[in-house]
């Protein structure tokens, strides 16, 4: 029964990269040499601090410090998926440094959802994701977009949810390859003026606006291709 | 549908019968069959396959080449039909991978991976993982009957490091 010390390394790292990252650190670095080498390679990379958002500090930190020494460890020619799901003592600063060591790694679907306590302002991203070359897949739950230039032009599936949406027209206009789009607008201080999007690839649109009583401010999503 | 019959014949010197449209899931027989290099009175001979890893492949086949034909006829199904229809998917491949031992499931990675079938190897890969999930090192060691090659401070050195993911 020694059957999987008979499977290739990309075999291997196939599977270890489906394990949860949690357990790859934990059980799976500590198995043998071979799997603790392969586990700095795995490609998809998870990270979930929401269900420690009542504990102390110090937890922050051992999380944070987990983040920092796996991600910078991980060897990964490109890495195909970052989720981060943030409680609320998250820094903006170590948010940012993480997606910049992703879209270094050439990562390919990245999801941030940050669990915020109410009242305190959202977390901006930093400009290099929205400049990423790689991205296809990208998620943002309870983020701040800032208004920086965006250029992704492999982007193909886009999701946000209480995102502050102040610069969608130029994340929108820099992913010409857009196919599947899914909103959840619930900005107050949106502005007064109707926005025109052009997307020529999109096939799938979901939106849907918590906003309630607005006379104006209207998206108006030109996509020839919707199916 | 082609209803062409392709014969494959396991490294143990059994044949099998099998619809061309189903061995076309694995890419080194869909090349086979481009090049023109199948005859139809000569089995295919796969030396890296067992007939009992063999005929497990072929069930897969044969179940993932009728869904695909599924979706050509219904192309307008509502989301409900496609959501009930991936289930019944679902619970098709979760029912096919609980019926083997771990064991059995390796050697049909490498029999996926030897035939070029990426969904069985995902499948596999994906069940697997599933194994290693939420089980300490010495589980892990004991399912797979890995031998542990650290030291007991090489053992200690990595779990220190490791210690959120501990906690």
């Amino acid at each position: 029964m020694d059957k999987i010390n008979l499977l290739s390394d990309d075999l291997l790292l196939q599977i270890l990269s489906l394990v949860p990252t949690k357990d790859v650190i934990m059980a799976a670095s500590c198995v043998s040499k071979r799997w603790w080498s392969l586990c700095s390679l795995v490609t998809r990379l998870e990270y979930d601090d929401s269900n420690y958002y009542n504990s102390d500090s110090a937890d922050y930190k051992s999380f944070t410090q987990f983040v920092y020494r796996t991600l910078m460890s991980n060897k990964a020619p490109a890495l195909e998926k970052l989720h981060l799901n943030l409680g609320p003592k998250c820094h903006a600063v170590d948010v940012g440094i993480w997606i910049d060591i992703a879209v270094s790694h050439r990562v390919r679907e990245l999801k941030v959802k940050i669990r915020l306590e109410s009242g305190s302002p959202p977390v901006s991203l930093p400009s290099s994701l929205f400049t990423c070359e790689t991205l296809e897949n990208l998620t943002l739950i309870h983020c701040l977009v800032s208004d920086v230039p965006c250029c992704l032009p492999f982007l193909k599936s886009l999701r946000l949810e209480y995102v502050s949406n102040a610069s969608l027209p130029k994340l929108l206009q820099g992913s010409p390859n857009l196919q599947s789009l899914r909103m959840l607008v619930e900005n107050k201080e949106h502005g007064e003026e109707d926005i025109t999007i052009a997307l020529p690839r999109l096939q799938y649109l979901y939106f849907w606006d918590a906003r309630e009583k607005m006379k104006s401010g209207v998206y108006v999503i030109e996509a020839p291709r919707l199916e | 549908m082609s209803s062409n019959m392709i014969m494959l014949k396991s490294s143990d010197g059994a044949s099998f019968e099998i619809e061309e449209a189903a061995a076309r899931k694995s890419k080194i027989i869909a090349n086979m069959i481009e090049v023109e290099c199948v005859d139809e009175d000569k089995a295919i001979p796969l030396q890296n396959v067992t007939g009992n890893i063999l005929a497990l492949v072929i069930e897969y086949c044969n179940k993932h080449i009728v869904d695909d034909d599924d979706d050509v006829a219904t192309e307008e199904a509502s989301e409900e039909e496609e959501e009930a229809k991936k289930k019944k998917v679902d619970d098709w491949e979760a029912e096919f991978m609980n019926s083997m031992s771990l064991e059995t499931m390796f050697e049909l990675l490498l029999a996926a991976n030897y035939l070029n079938i990426k969904s069985l190897i995902d499948l596999v890969c994906q069940t697997i993982a599933n194994n290693i999930k939420d089980k300490t090192p010495e589980e892990v060691r004991k399912i797979f009957s890995i031998e542990n090659d650290f030291t007991p401070e090489e053992e200690e050195e990595i779990r220190k490091e490791n210690a959120w993911a501990f906690g």
